[in-house]
């Protein structure tokens, strides 16, 4: 039932932060920083993209030595595949409208 | 992180629950990276956990929401109820007070049946200091009485009965938070029996 809904803009806007660097793992400050959304919007958007499996995430061991571990995110196939049945969708009523 | 920014976290991770508690870890470890004060991060994942906790629970919300007022109206009721019969002489000031004493225990008994374990006597805390202490901050506000006044040495009207019935503060809040505890906790013990017994 949840993966039929409708993704919010801020939902796609992070997927398509992820989705501009497919291999890479971002972190949430990284993911935060480029869409502009605070924690309080950025977590809940990411939980539940996890529950539908449209990102990965995984713990990466820090950089810096002494630093706890960080959760990073990667975006699945099925992440790519809603991305762009999403923005097709944006698209259709302004070619529908054009021809 | 500060102190206070590791306060919000333990209450971020008491809303979300066990199964979110990697997800809360995630932020903490955010937090953990950010160079300067990490406050602000905090106080949005308190939001997110709560708005997650809502959406999956949604009689967490309803129980946190309806909870103190649900409180207030019922030792309002139990209290104006015995009041009355109290000044006709139908019954005994010593009665009468120790129905205001016992009446949070129906309630503190319906969360012990709704909730368990650690989570069950953070809510209980919350709903208590509010109860008990959300009066006296409203006096203070609407009416100007300072709330030491309800402290002091010679206060012994802690449940405003009769000066018959002398109850100082220290006694007064102690037989509350027992009356509170007991409820809460025969709550939980019968929930459990119950599944015991069903499972």
């Amino acid at each position: 039932m949840g993966r039929s809904r409708k993704l919010s803009p801020q939902s796609l806007a992070v997927l398509s932060m992820l989705a501009n660097r497919p291999s890479d793992w971002l972190y949430g400050l990284e993911l935060a920083s480029l869409t502009g959304l605070k924690s309080g919007t950025l977590y809940p958007i990411l939980i539940r993209l996890a529950d539908r499996t449209l990102l990965e995430s995984q713990w990466l061991e820090p950089r810096e030595p002494g630093r706890p571990p960080r959760h990073a995110y990667r975006i699945t196939g099925a992440g790519l595949k809603a991305l762009q049945q999403a923005s097709s969708t944006a698209s259709r009523p302004a070619k529908e409208a054009f021809a | 992180m500060s102190a206070f920014t590791r306060a919000l976290f333990r209450i971020s991770r008491w809303i979300a629950g066990r199964n979110r508690a990697e997800w809360l870890d995630a932020m903490a470890a955010e937090a953990e990276a950010i160079k300067g004060d990490s406050t602000a991060w905090a106080l949005g994942c308190l939001w997110a956990a709560a708005k997650d906790r809502f959406a999956r629970d949604w009689w967490f919300g309803v129980a946190i929401i309806l909870a103190p007022p649900l409180m207030f109206c019922w030792k309002g009721a139990v209290f104006f109820s015995t009041n009355s019969l109290m000044e006709e002489h139908r019954i005994a000031q010593w009665f009468a007070v120790a129905l205001w004493i016992l009446s949070p225990f129906p309630i503190a008994c319906l969360f012990g049946q709704i909730r368990q374990g650690r989570s069950l006597y953070f809510a209980l805390a919350g709903l208590f200091i509010l109860v008990e202490f959300g009066p006296i901050l409203l006096m203070w506000i609407d009416f100007g009485l300072s709330p030491i006044q309800f402290f002091s040495a010679g206060e012994v009207n802690w449940y405003k009965a009769d000066p018959n019935v002398r109850i100082g503060p220290l006694v007064g809040i102690t037989l509350d938070a027992l009356v509170w505890l007991a409820g809460a906790w025969l709550g939980s013990f019968t929930r459990r029996r119950a599944t015991r017994l069903s499972g």
